[in-house]
């Protein structure tokens, strides 16, 4: 929060409204009304604050709910927040679990693992891909992670022997197709009003759901609320999936980066694993995509990871990503889904 | 367990007795049989779920409509399991294959 009000030189007493986005307060640190512990940290203001929950999407769905907002206010804060490793009250597997259908899925798919490795083997068979694909999204997410000082991995290089020896998890996703479990935390600033060259403009924020079940799922290996939100996402700013210079995509498994670079229009079902092999999502290439090490070397810690996104292609779009920088960016997506795609954010962000 | 909605062609996982889109009662339907499309082995244990390797199934009924579904017993893909609840009742054998992993 501090770090926020300083780099938008407004001052805490101009914000008109807070959103926090969070997920496990309550199941991990048994803490839930957070607007009101953020109001704690702001002795006086007695200003509107909400939390909002919508599993891993939190804090890309908080963002949207805010620009609504912006109505009423002129400057709003929106917060992620998550902290995973404390000493918790339910462990963080059956934490995390909770963002699953816990009558139809949990009894049969206990683990958020087991559901993604369903959707990877039946992704795997329908477009004849292998695992040397999957490992390969996994280097690259580390590589750029060793550029990102804040990055979970920042400071430990991952071979890719390394990702190929690491233990299997659930067939066919070893540790290293898994994201891990981080804590974190992002606070961004939205303004009614242009105020400086270094803003940068949010073109469309969107939303929308699907249902919770993997049972539910019309198509095992694309994720429909993905592709309706990203419709209406680039019917909104004008733009087309061409006009996208840098992607943020939740990899909370390596094969969601596949299938999320397909449900964006970046190229066509059971082309993603192309975009990978020839380099065009390399940080020098055609599309730059998870900068910052993406969910699975960046980290995910479940309420902040949209705003990390966020975050990361505002540092890119102005210019200030210092060793991860890319050529002159223009137009930048987050793509931020919760669950297997029971909700998706999708967030365009523009040079003003 | 499915319920649907016959003048709305929509289903529920859920025991939606009544359409919302329309307000026609629903109908139940209980499928028992369920051909193997894909699993998962799971190699570490999470709370409930002490004893691994474990295995966890998606399966479709022959309607389409899909399920999840946990076994400590290996099964191959493409073969029909008889479920009630989540309980194994059978291993159907496919007419030219022997029936595999144990019931």
């Amino acid at each position: 929060m501090n770090n926020a009000i300083e780099d938008s030189n407004i001052d805490i007493t101009d914000i008109g409204a807070i959103y926090i986005s969070n997920f496990l307060g309550g199941p991990l640190s048994g803490q839930l009304h957070l607007n009101s512990v953020v109001a704690s940290m702001l002795p006086g203001m007695n200003i509107s604050i909400l939390r909002i929950e919508t599993a891993c999407a939190s804090s890309g769905v908080a963002l949207k709910q805010a620009t609504y907002a912006l109505s009423e206010y002129d400057n709003i804060m929106v917060i992620g927040a998550e902290k995973m490793t404390s000493p918790y009250i339910v462990n963080q597997a059956e934490a995390i679990a909770m963002a699953s259908d816990r009558f139809i899925d949990r009894p049969g798919c206990p683990i958020f693992p087991a559901i993604y490795a369903l959707i990877a083997q039946q992704y795997m068979h329908k477009y004849d891909i292998d695992h040397e694909v999957l490992e390969r999204v996994s280097y690259i997410n580390h590589k750029n992670a060793n550029l990102n000082p804040l990055a979970h991995f920042y400071h430990k290089e991952v071979s890719m022997d390394a990702i190929k020896r690491s233990p299997i998890i659930a067939s066919p996703l070893n540790l290293f197709d898994c994201c891990p479990v981080s804590d974190g935390a992002v606070a961004i600033i939205i303004s009614k009003e242009k105020r400086s060259d270094r803003d940068i403009r949010i073109i469309s924020s969107q939303f929308t759901t699907d249902s919770i079940s993997i049972t539910q799922k019309e198509d095992m290996t694309s994720f429909k609320a993905v592709k309706l939100a990203a419709s209406k996402a680039y019917r909104e700013s004008g733009l087309k999936p061409g006009d996208i210079n840098i992607l943020e995509v939740h990899d909370c498994y390596t094969i969601s980066e596949l299938i999320a670079l397909e449900d964006l229009g970046f190229c066509a079902p059971g082309e993603a694993s192309k975009l990978v092999n020839n380099g065009s999502i390399l940080k020098d290439g055609m599309l730059p995509v998870n900068t910052d090490g993406g969910l699975k070397a960046n980290g995910h810690p479940i309420g902040a990871t949209g705003l990390a996104q966020v975050y990361e292609i505002v540092a890119q779009l102005r210019g200030e990503a210092g060793h991860r920088q890319v050529h002159d960016p223009r137009f930048g997506m987050a793509h931020n889904i919760g669950g297997v795609g029971g909700t998706a954010s999708i967030t365009i962000l523009g040079v003003s | 367990m499915t319920f649907h909605c016959d003048n709305c062609n929509k289903d529920w996982a859920y025991p939606i007795k009544k359409c919302i889109f329309c307000g026609s009662n629903t109908t139940e339907h209980v499928e028992k049989k369920f051909v193997i499309m894909g699993c998962t082995q799971i190699n570490f244990p999470s709370k409930g779920n002490e004893k691994v390797p474990y295995y966890c199934y998606l399966l479709e009924d022959t309607h389409g409509k899909k399920r999840v579904w946990k076994s400590l017993d290996k099964y191959e893909i493409g073969i029909t399991l008889e479920i009630e609840n989540i309980q194994l009742i059978q291993v159907i054998p496919d007419p030219g294959q022997p029936a595999q992993g144990s019931p």
